[in-house]
């Protein structure tokens, strides 16, 4: 087998030991690649500041482990931009794990002195998909009596204040997609259409592609896409967290696969001149 | 055939057309009734969900009964899921056992069987990604510009890839996915009114 063919067949394990070590190396010993700030990202950042200080905000963690990756650092970095405007934080789940996530990262509001009842609830799990939003969205005590923790919903000031969708200044969903739980078109008809809440989508960076008309139309104020969006949003913020590292795995990662697909087109070329020129002579 | 077909389409209808209503109209008794429905949902979806955890016991306890040696797999989903059960509700969802339990073992097992798709999609990229006619060169390029615009290094490497990746997923992507969506929505319409009006019969279990 010439190297032309090579090339194009390289083995697989190849491969796996690269990507290993392309992920690895920068994981350990941080490249520190400075990130540039994408519209859609700033377009975000700007929304949230222009909300009003004690504004009240809803945020779906309509997540599962395997985009935790990508989806908490966003919701992390954002909870520091509203502790410094002092806005409260209300979120639910669609997915019966996404509540114990909600609880981690809300945990970054509780280390900034918030207090729990008064500025920020942990609403928990609810099942049903849309049609559960929906009854949400037009009253929330339908649906949730307990929060996470077991507390009386009617009991907890902040929630004494919501009566219905239209109370939060902005909603939000933290979105790996229509896997089972509430998926980011199904939050637009329920927060926008239905109720004229300013909404936000955090979404995977695979699910960016399905979620750019909204923006383009003006049916939604941001969108963040994967660990890209977060990794910008903590250089607005002023942090660097477990995204600003991971994107330099991640960068690798990109370059090595677009390097391996140059080599095997490469490779496909020359083999085609090759046996062009074969056939002629 | 009046409680397999006649009651579910006319629940269905009622249900369907209170929700049509409710969103058109501020009329009381219809805008409490379509609320009530819907909360009875999360109901009939909680149900669901139990019964769907009964049926995991009932497959695996049933391959255990087979063959508890060969079908060891089955023994440990039985064994975590009924000690994940009895602590949620002992210790309750927001204790340290059962943190512990999402913590060290949902989380990582969940992230690395996701993390394995970084070395599956590399491999069948590098296999299916070639550039054997014009429309493949198209999307092989256009590929390897958003999948550089999308990471810093990306963007030393070729200082124009964010700007292109912002045109490629703001005007191309934008283009096509809108017309998909407007579709995806037309055709949304067209079968709940199936639905609703009994026409669709697979839905109700109708050979």
């Amino acid at each position: 087998m010439g190297i032309l063919e090579k090339l194009q067949n390289l083995d697989k394990r190849v491969f796996y030991l690269l990507m290993a070590l392309a992920i690895a190396i920068p994981t350990i010993w941080p490249l520190g690649l400075e990130v540039s700030i994408t519209p859609p990202v700033r377009k975000t950042y700007e929304f949230v500041e222009s909300l009003p200080a004690g504004s009240v905000v809803l945020i779906g963690f309509d997540y599962e482990p395997g985009d935790e990756i990508e989806l908490s650092p966003q919701a992390k970095a954002l909870f520091r931009q509203f502790a410094a405007k002092r806005i409260k934080v209300v979120t639910v789940a669609s997915f019966p794990v996404g509540p114990m996530f909600a609880d981690e990262c809300l945990r970054v509001l509780k280390d900034l002195g918030y207090e729990y009842g008064l500025d920020y609830v942990n609403l928990g799990y609810y099942a049903g998909g849309e049609s559960t939003l929906a009854a949400f969205a037009k009253d929330p005590s339908s649906i949730f009596t307990k929060d996470w923790y077991g507390n009386d919903v009617s009991s907890l000031p902040l929630m004494q204040q919501i009566k219905s969708m239209a109370d939060f200044s902005m909603a939000m969903t933290l979105n790996d997609g229509p896997t089972g739980g509430t998926g980011t078109h199904e939050w637009v008809r329920q927060s926008v259409m239905a109720h004229g809440t300013p909404f936000v989508i955090g979404c995977t960076g695979v699910l960016a592609a399905n979620n750019m008309p909204y923006l383009d139309a003006g049916q939604v104020r941001g969108v963040l896409s994967g660990l890209r969006a977060a990794a910008e949003y903590e250089k607005l913020v002023g942090i660097k967290g477990d995204a600003t590292r991971g994107m330099d795995a991640q960068s690798m990662g990109h370059v090595l696969i677009v390097l391996f697909v140059l080599l095997g087109n490469v490779g496909m070329v020359f083999a085609r001149r090759r046996s062009n020129g074969g056939e002629k002579r | 055939m009046f409680f397999k077909r006649s009651v579910p389409v006319t629940i269905a209808f009622v249900c369907g057309v209170l929700q049509v209503l409710d969103y058109f109209f501020k009329w009381g008794i219809v805008n409490k009734a379509a609320q009530e429905t819907r909360a009875w949902v999360a109901l009939v979806a909680v149900f669901a969900l139990g019964l769907g955890a009964v049926n995991v016991l009932r497959v695996h306890l049933r391959r255990v009964q087979q063959n508890p040696v060969k079908n060891a797999t089955s023994v440990l989903l039985l064994i975590t899921f009924l000690v994940t059960i009895f602590i949620g509700l002992t210790a309750g969802q927001s204790s340290k056992p059962y943190k512990f339990i999402f913590d060290y073992i949902i989380v990582p097992t969940g992230s690395a069987i996701f993390s394995l798709l970084a070395f599956y999609i590399g491999t069948a990229a590098y296999r299916a990604f070639r550039a054997r006619t014009l429309e493949a060169g198209i999307l092989l390029v256009t590929g390897c510009i958003v999948m550089l615009g999308k990471v810093p290094l990306g963007e030393k490497i070729l200082p124009f890839a964010p700007k292109w990746t912002t045109w490629i997923m703001q005007v191309l992507n934008v283009g096509g996915q809108r017309g998909v969506m407007i579709a995806g929505a037309i055709g949304f319409i067209a079968v709940s009114l199936r639905i609703i009006t009994g026409l669709d019969r697979h839905t109700y279990g109708v050979e």
